[in-house]
């Protein structure tokens, strides 16, 4: 059921974003409290309105480690708005992330995956330069786990806040 | 003071972000003594019915407790039985347990010949608080497919089987005697909300983890596990349950083999059909 679920969220996002027409790619990297270091790169459809973000992240937290690979749709916020098509008036950004973990203690190695929905904010430093920060819950569904010693017992929390700064390159 | 919202805002995330995982707390770890359940009362003992009082009595009188199925009738009453679906008899379809009252278990028992095919559980807790007060009785709430429209409701009328379990264990005064196993946790969590001296566990077929996670998440007492079916139970299994709290049903063992590798793990029970094993 949840190996269903992973399939139909993923066919529903590269569904909503492949056959567009990109028009514009960034480079962006960034770090989360909750995600760790990311790199990725942004892609932008539909006169800058949309996006599609595909990132790779790893992250160690005490003795959790973490790395994982990410989709992120971003719809702009100004697409309910006649503004000019310029990228520096888009600045507010509803995102759609899925994240698909390898996560890894002391006890247990986990595999997961996260569906993120987030708000994006964009601040713009420079012309070539912005930093982007998103906040959202992330809704965690464990698909597998492998106990490594008998000695604790935990599991991952179902949801979670995450909070992302990136910054991105244009 | 829009930027005091963000840094609040993002303080809030940084601090909660950190905890990925849930760790749940050790508890006092007890020594125990594996008790022996009666299953389906008799124990597989063939001289008398599963979940009848007569092989309740002989499953009391040899075991540490006996374990029964229970279904539930629309008069609000607990009956004895493993499936919910009731035969036809006489030209008459009396569907299952949640579509019939009491009258018609009557009809239909007296209707399938002299032989008394169904009891009441409140009989056996006559016979428990009066002959065996110091007995156990884990009592077996399965899930079942609707028969009809008006009994869709399956999570309802699991919650009236609680209630019904609570009642019967306070007239009788059979507090921490009782146990109620199911593989529906919300039935477990409103069971022992309402309860006092009512212990849960949660059946689980396999997945030790996940049912372990679920029970210390629940606050449930422990895990109803089906010993030998899809996944291998060890030692370090019940000495890490028993560590966080919880203890652990191991059900159906019957063969010489597995009883002896099953006591040899120490689980806090053990259902069983052969209990002519441990007589002998």
């Amino acid at each position: 059921m949840k190996y269903i679920l992973l399939l139909l969220t993923l066919f529903v996002f590269i569904f909503n974003c492949l056959p567009q027409k990109f028009s514009k790619l960034d480079l962006l990297g960034g770090y989360g409290y909750y995600e760790g270091f990311n790199i990725g790169a942004e892609y932008f459809q539909d006169s800058n309105k949309k996006s599609i973000i595909i990132g790779l992240g790893y992250g160690q937290f005490n003795n959790l480690k973490q790395k994982y690979i990410a989709i992120t749709t971003g719809y702009n916020l100004s697409i309910l708005r006649n503004q000019k098509n310029c990228i520096n008036n888009y600045k507010w950004w509803l995102s759609n992330k899925i994240v698909l973990w390898q996560l890894e203690d002391d006890y247990y190695l986990w595999k997961a995956f996260s569906i993120i929905p987030a708000v994006k904010r964009n601040f713009i430093l420079c012309n070539k330069i912005r930093i982007s920060m998103d906040l959202g819950p992330s809704i965690n569904i464990v698909l597998c786990n492998k106990r490594k010693t008998y000695k604790e017992v935990g599991w991952p929390y179902h949801v979670m806040p995450n909070c992302r700064i990136m910054l991105i390159i244009l | 003071m829009t930027k005091v919202y963000y840094i609040l805002l993002i303080l809030f995330s940084l601090i909660y972000s950190c905890q990925k995982i849930k760790y749940y707390p050790d508890k006092d770890y007890l020594e125990v003594t594996t008790m022996i359940i009666a299953h389906r009362g008799n124990g597989g003992n063939t001289s008398f019915q599963n979940n009848s009082i007569k092989g309740a009595e002989y499953g009391l009188m040899y075991a540490d407790g006996i374990e029964v199925d229970i279904q539930l009738t629309k008069d609000r009453t607990i009956w004895l039985s493993h499936n919910a679906e009731l035969p036809d008899c006489g030209g008459k379809s009396y569907d299952c347990f949640p579509e019939v009252y009491d009258y018609e278990i009557i009809e239909l028992d007296s209707c399938n010949g002299i032989e008394k095919n169904y009891y009441k559980l409140e009989d056996i807790f006559i016979l428990m608080s009066t002959t065996y007060p110091d007995k156990y009785i884990t009592l077996d709430v399965k899930m079942w497919g609707p028969c009809a429209f008006t009994s869709v409701n399956v999570f309802g009328v699991m919650k009236v089987i609680a209630d019904e379990i609570i009642k019967l264990t306070n007239k009788y005064n059979m507090h921490n005697k009782v146990m109620a196993e199911s593989e529906v946790a919300s039935f477990l969590i409103y069971l022992q909300d309402n309860s006092d001296g009512i212990e849960t566990y949660l059946s689980a077929w396999g997945d030790f983890e996940r049912a372990m996670q679920i029970c210390l998440e629940g606050g449930f007492n422990g895990i109803s596990f089906k010993y030998k079916f899809d996944e291998e139970i060890g030692v370090e299994h019940i000495q890490l349950i028993r560590k966080k709290g919880l203890k652990i049903q191991l059900w159906t063992i019957n063969s010489e083999e597995n009883i002896k590798e099953a006591l040899s793990i120490n689980p806090d029970f053990i259902q069983t059909d052969n209990l002519n094993y441990f007589l002998y």
